[in-house]
C-alpha cells in the first residue's frame, strides 16, 4: 500500500544566519495531520528561525521543505508593538476575515471575553494582545498552524485554556500544529507529550 | 472639488502608510517624484517638439523615478531595519540636491521647482481639476472598498513583520500612481500634508476603532482642504496651498478636541 505524503516533511534542512554563522544543520522532521510538533531548545539555538524557514519567511541553506497546503496560518514572535491606526482587539480579529457579527465564534473559543473586545490594541496588555492574535488565526482554521512560543505573556489559566484549544484544534484530523514552547510554559497544564494522545509526537530540540 | 477629493483619497492612504511607518519613505518617493517631474520638464524644453516629453513625458519619468526610489529604498531597509529612518533621510538629502542641480542645468526650471513643491491648485486647468477629483474618488472608493484587506496587511507588516499578502503589489502600485500625480498637479507639499496630517493628529486620544479612524481622516481632510482653499480665495494675498495646510492642521486639531469631547459626553 502507498503511505499519503505527510503534510509537512522537512529533510536535511540547513540555515545560516546573514552573518554565515551556521544555525539549523542536518534537521529532518515529518508531519502529518492531526499531529502536534513542539519544538524546544536554548535561546538562539534556531527555534524561531526554523518557524521562519516553514513558513518561507527565511530562506534554506540547503535541505528540502515539502509543504503540502497553502492553508498556513503564522504567529510569530514579535507582535508586542503598538500600532498606528487606533483599532480595536475586535477589529484585530475582523482582519482575519471574521466579521464583526460573527464576534460570537471568538468568544466561544474561549480564550477572549466580550468586555476584552473592545480594548484598543495600544492600550491592551501583552497577554490580551497576544490571546486576540491566537484567536484570530483559530478563527482563520489553517490546516498547519505555526506558533512561536504562544504561551507568551499569558497567566497562568490562560495557558491551560490554551493548551485544552490547541488540542481540540487537531484531535479530529483535519489540521496539524507546529509550536516553539519552552516546556516550563506547559508546566501543570494538561498539556501531554505522549504519543498515545497523539499529541505531541515529536519534541524536536533544534540545538 | 479637487482638492476636496484628492486630500480626502490621500488621507485614507496616508493613514495606511502612517500604520506601515513608511512616512519617511514617502517623503523619499514624493521627493523622487518632483524629481522626475523637473527632469521631464527639463527634457521637454531640450526636445522641443517632442510629443512624448511635452505630454505625459514629466509623469512617466516620475513614476520611474519614484519606482526606482521605492525599490532601492526597500531593498536598504531589508538589509538594515533597524536603521529604516536613517537611511531614508540620506535618500531624501540626496534627491532634494538633485533636484536643485537639475533646475540648475535647465534654469527655466526655477519657477517649476517652486510650483512642484507649494502646486498651483488656484490656478489648475479645468481638465487637470477634473482628473485630479476623479483620482481622489478612485482612491476613496478604493480604500473604502478594501480598507480591512488594506488594514490587514498595515497591521501585519507592523507588528509581526510579516511580509504582506499579495494585495501588497496592488496597493503599492495605487500609491506610487497617486503620488506621482499629485504632485505633479498639486505639488509635494500639498501631498505629504493631506497624507500625514488628519492620521498624525487623530491616532492620538480616544480609541475610536478603524472604520471611524479612516471616515474621521477622510473627512477631516476633506473639509481641511475646502476650508483653506475658501480662505485663500477670501484673502487673496494668502497663498492657496500653505494656507491649505495650516488650516488642516487646526481642522485636525479641532477634530481631535471634539472626539475627546464627545467621549468625556458619553
Amino acid at each position: 500500500m502507498i503511505r499519503a505524503p505527510s503534510l509537512l516533511a522537512v529533510r536535511d534542512l540547513g540555515y545560516d544566519t546573514p552573518d554565515g554563522r551556521p544555525l539549523v544543520r542536518g534537521l529532518s522532521f515529518a508531519i502529518n495531520h492531526g499531529e502536534a510538533l513542539v519544538v524546544s531548545g536554548q535561546n538562539g539555538s534556531g527555534k524561531s528561525t526554523l518557524l521562519g524557514l516553514l513558513a518561507g519567511q527565511n530562506r534554506a541553506v540547503h535541505g528540502v521543505i515539502d509543504l503540502r497546503t497553502k492553508s498556513l496560518g503564522f504567529l510569530s514572535q514579535l507582535h508586542n508593538r503598538e500600532f498606528h491606526i487606533p483599532v480595536t482587539l475586535s477589529d484585530v480579529l475582523s482582519f482575519g476575515g471574521v466579521s464583526s457579527s460573527n464576534a460570537r465564534a471568538a468568544l466561544d473559543i474561549g480564550l477572549l471575553s466580550a468586555d476584552e473586545l473592545g480594548l484598543g490594541w495600544n492600550t491592551a496588555s501583552g497577554g490580551e494582545r497576544q490571546k486576540t492574535l491566537i484567536t484570530r488565526f483559530l478563527l482563520m482554521q489553517p490546516e498547519l498552524l505555526i506558533l512561536d512560543e504562544p504561551a507568551n505573556h499569558l497567566d497562568f489559566d490562560s495557558r491551560k485554556t490554551l493548551c485544552r484549544i490547541l488540542r481540540k484544534y487537531i484531535e479530529d484530523g483535519r489540521r496539524s500544529l507546529i509550536m516553539v514552547c519552552h516546556e516550563s510554559a506547559l508546566e501543570d497544564t494538561d498539556w501531554n507529550f505522549a504519543p498515545a494522545m497523539h499529541l505531541g509526537k515529536y519534541a524536536v530540540t533544534a540545538c | 472639488m479637487a482638492s476636496i477629493f484628492l486630500g480626502a483619497g490621500l488621507a485614507l492612504i496616508g493613514a495606511q502608510l502612517a500604520a506601515r511607518d513608511r512616512a519617511m519613505q514617502t517623503l523619499c518617493i514624493g521627493q523622487a517624484s518632483v524629481l522626475g517631474v523637473l527632469l521631464g520638464i527639463g527634457l521637454s524644453q531640450f526636445f522641443h517638439g517632442s510629443d512624448f516629453f511635452e505630454n505625459a513625458g514629466p509623469f512617466v519619468i516620475a513614476v520611474i523615478f519614484a519606482a526606482l526610489t521605492f525599490m532601492s529604498s526597500e531593498s536598504l531597509v531589508s538589509k538594515n531595519s533597524s536603521s529604516g529612518n536613517t537611511h531614508f533621510a540620506t535618500i531624501f538629502v540626496v534627491l532634494l540636491s538633485c533636484g536643485y542641480l537639475v533646475s540648475a542645468l535647465f534654469p527655466a526650471l526655477e519657477n517649476h521647482l517652486s510650483q512642484k513643491y507649494f502646486g498651483d491648485l488656484a490656478t489648475m486647468s479645468e481638465a487637470a481639476a477634473l482628473f485630479a477629483a476623479c483620482i481622489g474618488a478612485a482612491l476613496l472608493l478604493i480604500n473604502f472598498r478594501f480598507y480591512r484587506q488594506i488594514s490587514a496587511d498595515s497591521f501585519l507588516s507592523a507588528i509581526s513583520g510579516v511580509p504582506p499578502s499579495r494585495g501588497r503589489l496592488a496597493f503599492e502600485i495605487v500609491v506610487l500612481g497617486a503620488l506621482c500625480f499629485s504632485v505633479q498637479v498639486v505639488g509635494f507639499s500639498f501631498t505629504i500634508a493631506c497624507l500625514f496630517i488628519p492620521t498624525s493628529i487623530l491616532s492620538f486620544g480616544q480609541n475610536v476603532g478603524l472604520r471611524r479612524h479612516l471616515i474621521l481622516c477622510s473627512s477631516t481632510a476633506a473639509l481641511g482642504c475646502a476650508l483653506g482653499f475658501l480662505l485663500s480665495l477670501w484673502a487673496t494675498s494668502l497663498p492657496t496651498v500653505p494656507t491649505i495646510v495650516v488650516v488642516l492642521a487646526l481642522v485636525a486639531l479641532s477634530t481631535n478636541f471634539w472626539k475627546r469631547f464627545c467621549s468625556t459626553q458619553s
